[in-house]
């Protein structure tokens, strides 16, 4: 499915244009016709997103491959290997070069760094400064007094939340030291969905932004929860998703293992999303990054995580498999949807799709992180 | 003077296949006029370099496949950080915890860096024994906006009713034990200094509550003079950042009151005195303002549990956005409508 060239964003002025952390990283999927791209880069520690229009590239071919890439990252960076630490992968439209969100230092020389690696498999910092950048804050901005210990805010709130009862107006302050982490970022049917949940309530949010930034709240916000078993409904904060099905659906794992599905029509509503769990996997077994692929005309999915191998599962079982009603067992076939362990693809951790018959990771292996290319082929 | 000059981190001289400068600019200086000095190249790096860390600089080969040669090497200055940043709390406050306790938190005294906390809380057993993947991985590490308070999550996996890992592992903390909660001194403050000391503290673990936050249960005494507080018993205790967030006292025509709000070590009693002036400032304390995403120690708000089990309806309340309690008696529901 086609999607609109997103338009490059402008220079806002009063907005925050310096990323402060490193996080998740997502290309819009068009470029433009001289070969620029809009880069969505979430800055967790600020709960924004920012929109950067990065230079034309002229386009690439080739797989990209870093051995080393922990010690050349950290080497480009100027610390050592402990102070660099992937927070985001995407790869550009045009040129396929790979941009990863790092996050680099400690304490008061700690910064964000966005480095590109070639098909060359070269390294080089990218200069966000001067870009075309706007932005979206996914919390409300603290008032002047954001000062909690035990003191009550005096109502002073110049953004007091009115609600009525009885016809009366209440003005409810909100205390402003609750903050929004974004987990994950994804492009589904035109716009940003970013996911995220709280340093406080245990809640999972979705927010359907749509781009460019107009600068009001951001969109449609809706809070996710899945069923376990028929019998249980929970929040579910995502950790990560990626559109599925030709853009009709959404995939997404949780923090709490299970991969869901759910329609994209559900998030233009408003409200509750009820994802269907597709499949659990197992215990002490976080899910890290989704990505989807093409062989032989079949679409399937990769799912890596801290402990499990690379699984692999085909689209069309998670089209056809029902929600997963039946209680927990210990029986392989109540954990949903069968998958197959690429046990020859061990380590493998930050995921993007290169193109539609390959898959970029990185993958631990002698002691280093390396950056690779797998054919759909090998999967 | 060479003229292909690198520096680079000294771990990033063992970079197989070509050396990766690190990123920044080179200026350089002709020599002065005085007899014995060459000329000068100046690197400034793009990052500021980590106190303490070591570099070398080097030539680099001028032809393909042509060796680096070492020249010197520096140390960054260390920057004197004494370590001046402690714990301030731990939570929960109290002694006992429930089985299905969903959250620790640590306040410190001071703004910490992101980043350095994963691999730096644990869980212990009796035996002092970290008790394997009871919390939840970090990243991401949920810190507040002021950086000064630290959430980690145990397993919502394991604890949660219905998946997999409750079923195969179990719940991360078990009914008759006591664990304790550790954060060592490693994690670094914004500074980039160490903490001066660690912390810990200890837990007995009791029944898991699965039972819905309810406001009709509170135990409240509305203040009869203008210096008595409203004092409000919860029955059990409640998620400190929640309290602090989620009740508002309000008067008669809904806005705020002004003044001090308190909640005791053990979370479950929560103690509000007015400010407003005039002799008869509690009469302006009308109505309590409880915001329904206020939750207890186990995630249970006031909207549902937890794990909200569909076939028992008392998990669930109705939908909205808040409930107020006033002092004539009443309990209001807030929804996200504007009411009729």
């Amino acid at each position: 499915m086609s999607t609109p060239t997103p338009p490059a964003p402008t220079a806002s002025g009063s907005a925050p244009t310096a990323l402060q952390s490193a996080g998740p990283l997502l290309f819009a999927p068009d470029a433009s016709p001289a070969g620029g791209a809009v880069l969505f880069a979430a800055d967790v520690a600020a709960a924004t997103v920012f929109a950067f229009a990065l230079p034309p590239e002229l386009p690439g071919a080739g797989d990209v491959c870093v051995e080393q890439l922990g010690a050349k990252l950290a080497s480009l960076l100027g610390v050592g290997r402990e102070d660099v630490l992937i927070r985001g992968m995407a790869v550009h439209p045009v040129s396929r070069t790979v941009h990863l969100s790092i996050a680099r230092g400690r304490g008061a020389a700690a910064a964000p760094a966005l480095v590109r690696a070639g098909a060359d498999g070269s390294l080089a910092v990218v200069e966000l400064d001067d870009l075309p950048v706007s932005s979206v804050a996914l919390d409300d901005a603290p008032t002047a007094e954001d000062e909690r210990q035990d003191v009550w805010l005096d109502g002073a709130d110049d953004a007091p939340q009115v609600v009525q009862i009885h016809g009366v107006d209440l003005q409810v302050s909100r205390v402003p030291l609750r903050r929004s982490t974004i987990t994950g970022l994804a492009w589904v049917d035109g716009a940003l969905l970013v996911a995220g949940t709280s340093n406080e309530e245990f809640t999972s949010r979705l927010r359907r932004v749509p781009y460019p930034f107009d600068g009001s709240a951001p969109g449609t916000s809706v809070e996710v929860f899945h069923v376990d078993h028929g019998r249980y409904e929970t929040e579910a904060p995502i950790r990560s998703l990626i559109p599925f099905d030709g853009g009709t659906g959404v995939l997404a794992t949780y923090t709490c293992t299970p991969v869901v599905h759910f329609p994209v029509a559900d998030l233009r509503d408003g409200g509750l999303v009820r994802g269907r769990t597709v499949a659990e996997l197992g215990p002490m077994n976080q899910p890290f990054s989704l990505v989807s692929y093409e062989r032989d005309g079949e679409e399937f999915l990769l799912v890596s995580g801290t402990r499990h191998p690379l699984l692999k599962i085909p689209a069309s079982s998670i089209a056809g498999q029902a929600p997963l009603t039946a209680p927990p067992t210990e029986d392989p076939q109540s954990l949903g949807v069968p998958r197959e362990s690429l046990e020859e693809h061990p380590g493998i951790t930050w995921m993007a799709s290169l193109d539609r018959g390959h898959v970029v990771v990185v993958q631990e292996e002698g002691g280093d992180l390396n950056l690779r290319t797998l054919a759909a082929a090998a999967l | 003077m060479p003229t292909q000059l690198a520096v680079v981190p000294l771990e990033g001289l063992a970079v197989r296949g070509g050396l990766v400068p690190t990123t920044g600019s080179w200026s350089r200086e002709q020599a002065r006029e005085r007899a014995g000095e060459g000329d000068t190249a100046c690197f400034t790096p793009r990052f500021p370099p980590v106190p303490g860390d070591v570099h070398a600089v080097v030539v680099l080969p001028t032809r393909p496949g042509g060796h680096w040669q070492e020249l010197t090497r520096a140390r960054v200055p260390t920057l004197s950080t004494v370590p001046s940043t402690h714990v301030v709390a731990v939570d929960p406050g109290c002694v006992q915890v429930p089985e299905n306790l969903l959250r620790f938190s640590v306040t410190f005294s001071a703004a910490m860096e992101e980043g350095s906390a994963a691999g730096r809380v644990h869980l212990r057993g009796a035996d002092g024994a970290d008790l394997p993947e009871t919390l939840l991985p970090m990243p991401p590490e949920l810190w507040d906006r002021a950086r000064r308070r630290l959430t980690v999550l145990l397993e919502p996996g394991r604890i949660k009713r219905g998946l997999q890992p409750h079923v195969q592992s179990g719940p991360p903390l078990l009914e008759g034990t006591s664990v304790t909660f550790v954060v060592d001194a490693g994690l670094r403050d914004a500074a980039g200094a160490e903490l001066i000391a660690g912390a810990e503290r200890s837990f007995l673990v009791a029944a898991p509550v699965r039972a819905r936050v309810d406001p009709a249960t509170w135990d409240v005494r509305w203040s009869a003079s203008g210096s008595d507080p409203l004092v409000v018993h919860f029955g059990r205790p409640l998620d400190r950042a929640l309290v602090h967030r989620c009740l508002q006292v309000l008067d008669g025509h809904g806005r705020p009151v002004p003044g001090r709000a308190s909640l005791d070590a053990a979370s479950e009693v929560w103690t509000f005195t007015s400010s407003a002036p005039g002799d008869e400032s509690h009469l302006k304390v009308r109505s309590l303002y409880v915001d329904s995403v206020l939750e207890d120690l186990a995630g249970n708000s006031v909207r549902r549990v937890f794990d909200r089990d569909l076939t028992r309806p008392q998990d669930a309340g109705p939908p909205v956005s808040a409930v107020v309690l006033t002092r004539d008696g009443r309990m209001l529901r807030v929804t996200s409508a504007p009411a009729v």
